[in-house]
């Protein structure tokens, strides 16, 4: 098969490697732009929630029932994590025009099979109908995030922002006790508690120096530049650590265009 | 003297070496065993879903006045067929499975006639309660045929395996005995095309 064709057909995606990233443009109907814009959009989506979303588009199923090329897909990928469940395939055959999406076990009971339909119908569609696929896809995972919301927080995948808060929770935690330790000594009073400082001082230093934002808070003297969540996005950059293995059994929907 | 103990430790070696094996060799058989019930159990929920769906998609074509009663008592009493055969785990015979499967086919053929008599209502293919079961509908024979593949699978996996020497020997002496799949049939080799 010349190398040029790969990908054309969505069959030929059961034989290749598993892909290290969440959106594959294989019939390139998304420009690079669009492509890297949607990857960052689900990439920070499954570091906060764990639930991973993919797209690819190919030319053709070769035939076969989109829904079900799509499901033996997403089931050999494994798309979401393993015992959650809870990945999405969004397949696009652009010389079929038929999209199909299917959703991991974990994700069925949230976004049902008509749930599915409705976004592919009420919110893909309409723009696919004038080639904007950007807009579609754009459009079709926004309305994902909307029915998710709230079912699969916490726990999340690598990088996940609500892991370092945890973390800096428990760094702040340890430092409240090393606090209450330094306060107790320094009210013994005298000369004793000048050396307390000292000994406690490089341990602070220590303990804050990861996080950031916590500490920021803590002193409440922090400038602007340090507020909010924003410096959670430097640890977001670390890119996609490749699908963890979710099931799929069949639940979604198709359309065409 | 000493010649006999050595025998004696090799006829006890010998005999280790065999009774291991016939263990280790059994013990993958009940694995294989457990794994096609496993997998049944999806494709009996699988069925079962799509039959807990058309008492709904039933209720809701009826309210079309003229809608021909023959299609609906057809696909009532495939219905009623299809859940009245259900198949033990334990005895996954090919003659249980064909039953089982014609069962689900008249079904399957009942219902398409359905819908595509659904096509000459426009107001019914408009009703928003028939566009979700039609959706569910869709989704339920994608996840049928998903099943189903996948417990073909693990009986293929399986039959070969008894079929193989030596655990042939251990198969036929634990009574494990071949298990019926699904055969490609017409009307449910391909998930039926539910189109809006």
């Amino acid at each position: 098969m010349p190398f040029g064709l790969f990908g054309q057909n969505a069959q030929d995606l059961l034989y290749a490697p598993i892909p290290n990233q969440l959106v594959s443009d294989y019939s390139d109907i998304l420009s690079d732009q669009e492509e890297a814009s949607l990857e960052k959009m689900l990439l920070d989506y499954a570091d906060t929630t764990s639930t991973q979303i993919s797209i690819v588009t190919v030319a053709t199923t070769g035939g076969d029932n989109i829904n079900l090329i799509t499901a033996e897909i997403a089931a050999k990928w494994k798309i979401g994590q393993e015992g959650k469940d809870n990945g999405c395939l969004i397949m696009v055959a652009s010389g079929d025009r038929e999209i199909s999406i299917q959703n991991g076990y974990g994700l069925e009971p949230y976004l049902t099979d008509f749930t599915t339909k409705q976004i592919i119908e009420t919110d893909i569609l309409p723009y696919f109908k004038q080639q904007n696929y950007y807009n579609g896809l754009l459009a079709g995972a926004n309305s994902i995030f909307e029915v998710l919301q709230g079912t699969y927080e916490g726990k999340g995948g690598r990088n996940s922002r609500t892991g370092s808060h945890k973390k800096n929770f428990g760094r702040l935690l340890i430092l409240v006790i090393f606090m209450l330790i330094y306060l107790s000594r320094n009210n013994k009073g005298g000369g004793g508690g000048r050396n307390g400082a000292f000994r406690v001082g490089p341990l602070w230093w220590l303990l804050s120096s990861g996080g950031h934002t916590m500490s920021g808070r803590g002193h409440s003297t922090g400038g602007y530049g340090r507020g909010g969540g924003f410096s959670g996005g430097g640890f977001s950059s670390g890119g996609f650590g490749g699908f963890s293995g979710g099931g799929f059994g069949g639940g979604g929907a198709s359309g065409s265009w | 003297m000493k010649k006999s103990t050595l025998t004696l430790l090799l006829v006890v070696g010998i005999l280790i070496v065999v009774v291991v094996s016939v263990i280790k060799s059994y013990n993958g058989l009940v694995t294989l065993d457990e794994e096609t019930n496993g997998k049944w159990a999806q494709v009996e929920s699988a069925y079962q879903r799509r039959a807990d769906l058309i008492p709904n998609l039933v209720n809701t074509v009826k309210g079309y006045a003229d809608f021909e009663k023959e299609t609906l008592t057809g696909v009532i009493e495939a219905r009623s067929k299809a859940t009245g055969i259900s198949v033990d785990a334990n005895n996954l015979s090919p003659e249980a499975i064909a039953n089982f499967q014609a069962a689900q086919g008249q079904l399957s053929g009942a219902l398409s006639r359905l819908l595509v008599t659904v096509e000459r209502y426009p107001d019914l293919k408009a009703n928003q309660n028939f566009l979700g079961l039609q959706s569910q509908l869709e989704g339920t024979e994608n996840r049928i045929k998903i099943e189903r593949d996948r417990f073909n699978i693990s009986i293929k996996n399986f039959n070969s395996t008894i079929r193989k020497f030596p655990k042939t020997l251990i198969a036929s002496s634990f009574g494990f005995e071949k298990k019926g799949y699904f055969e490609a049939d017409q009307g449910t080799e391909n998930a039926p095309e539910v189109s809006f």
